[in-house]
């Protein structure tokens, strides 16, 4: 039940409920057609503990749409807009591809299609809800972890799931944002760790 | 706690080396024109080589620094937009403004200079330093408002970039300014060359005050990274002890600013034409890898 407001979409992800199996991953890539090698949503995959007090902790990350986006900010011809539903989308005949929007974007969302030479990013398959669909990798997942909906409406799932729920989101500190909430998201999931590629953490 | 990261995608780069090199194109630019109008309005005879080196070559620079953009884009064709389409939060959508007002004004000021026009060369040369300012100056803020990239994110890039532009300017301009003397006065009086001479000399003496200048903002810059946030620690470890190590604390901060801040400290190497030039071309090749450190290298920490 929305007020006759406006809506504003956004997603919940419930992570006691994931099991890290990257269907969500292969649903966007084939309903999207996203080509090799980039991304637009994906799963990462953390251990940590020392046996036997172990775990594995996933996180699953797409676009997070945010309220303040700083992409949509940054963009140098207005390719980058924000639908008034709260998607943010990429106008695929304008944009020029300076690729200042993904050095922009905290959350790393974005990517250069190899193929169009153009941004693109997660736009909450906007095709699908647009005809009534959920996006793809909330109707695949096997663990109902994903979901989807209006925020706006008090009565919807995904507000009545972060009402009822301690969610986070990631890098609150940026002023983003961000309208994708995790559910028991663990922080050394979230942590950027300096990549632990050079420098043992 | 023992954390092991078991999958996650790669860390990309979207800004590659052209970027960089536009950057120090359009600092060189900054360097000159600034040079070029201060040896405009100071008036005397003896400035007057520095400052048709100055103005031709920043209208040079500016010609040759366009194309870079261009090639970098990843729709080089659908450039046009960006004199259409304007976002007027964005820096790039300033730098468009920037770049296309000032090349006139900055032939009409060379031409004045050229012409020996000095009232005309002094109004002009004022109009357009502002916009010539900021022609290098906007990159800093391309940069300062990348709000995600931790290195980028400092209220010091634009400044520092100015700084740095100034530095690298500077050094170009004596280069040139040697080589003309060397080469290219063969009928100039050995007044003349006296008086060219003093002037090179007196730009040496800039160049130390702004490395000085540069090196004190690099190091509030080191020194905020290390507190500010963990993405903003990791950043320095990448700089200091990580792979870039080698090119910051070697190629930029000792090769580019340490040896050439010691070698123009002696006078006698200070007043010798192979010491400035070499001073110089050290100081070009480290402030060219700055820029790529700061641009590259601040993409190296990731962002998931």
């Amino acid at each position: 039940m929305n007020n006759g407001g406006k809506v504003r979409y956004g997603m919940v992800i419930d992570l006691r409920r994931c099991i890290g199996c990257h269907s969500c991953s292969i649903a966007c890539k084939s309903e999207n057609n996203v080509p090799l090698g980039v991304f637009r949503s994906w799963v990462k995959q953390i251990e940590k503990g020392r046996y036997p007090r172990v775990m594995r902790a996933f996180l699953p990350s797409l676009c997070n749409n945010c309220e303040k986006p700083i992409c949509v900010k940054n963009c140098p011809v207005n390719a980058s807009y924000q639908r008034d539903d709260g998607i943010v989308m990429i106008d695929i005949h304008r944009c020029i591809g300076c690729r200042y929007c993904i050095a922009s974007c905290p959350y790393d969302a974005r990517y250069l299609d190899p193929i169009k030479h153009i941004v693109q990013k997660c736009f909450w398959c906007y095709h699908r809800i647009d005809a009534g669909l959920e996006p793809a990798c909330v109707d695949t997942c096997i663990g109902r972890a994903r979901i989807f909906g209006d925020l706006n409406d008090i009565e919807s799932e995904v507000s009545r799931l972060i009402a009822s729920n301690a969610v986070q989101v990631l890098k609150p500190e940026m002023d983003t944002e961000p309208r994708v909430f995790y559910i028991q998201a663990d922080i050394d999931a979230m942590e950027t760790r300096g990549g632990s590629i050079w420098l043992s953490i | 706690m023992v954390v092991d990261i078991i999958y996650n995608t790669p860390n990309f780069i979207p800004i590659g080396i052209l970027i960089p090199i536009y950057f120090y194109i359009t600092g060189l630019h900054a360097g000159f024109y600034t040079t070029s109008v201060m040896a405009t309005l100071i008036g005397i005879k003896e400035w007057k080589p520095i400052g048709k080196i100055g103005a031709a070559g920043a209208v040079i620079i500016l010609t040759i620094a366009p194309i870079f953009l261009l090639i970098d884009l990843g729709r080089p064709l659908r450039f046009w937009h960006l004199f259409v389409y304007l976002n007027p939060t964005s820096p790039i959508t300033w730098g468009t403004f920037f770049l296309t007002t000032y090349p006139i004004i900055g032939l009409v000021y060379a031409w004045n200079v050229f012409r020996g026009n000095q009232k005309a060369a002094k109004i002009w040369g004022l109009v357009g330093f502002p916009i010539a300012i900021s022609v290098h100056g906007y990159t800093g803020f391309i940069l300062a408002l990348g709000k995600a990239r931790v290195l980028w994110n400092t209220s010091l890039n634009p400044i520092l970039f100015l700084v740095s532009a100034m530095v690298s300017g500077l050094a170009l301009i004596i280069l040139v300014a040697n080589i003309r003397l060397r080469y290219f006065t063969s009928r100039s009086t050995s007044q003349e060359r006296e008086g060219d001479k003093r002037v090179i000399n007196t730009l040496i003496l800039y160049l130390i005050i702004f490395i000085i200048v540069d090196l004190f903002l690099i190091g509030s810059d080191l020194a905020v990274l290390a507190t500010h946030s963990r993405d903003a620690y990791y950043s320095l470890l990448l700089l200091i002890v990580g792979p870039w190590a080698l090119w910051f604390l070697g190629v930029e901060i000792f090769l580019g600013e340490i040896i050439p801040l010691a070698m123009l400290s002696f006078r006698k190497i200070r007043l010798a034409a192979w010491g400035q030039n070499i001073a110089s071309i050290l100081i070009l090749i480290g402030i060219f890898v700055m820029r790529i450190i700061i641009v590259v290298g601040g993409q190296n920490v990731p962002l998931h």
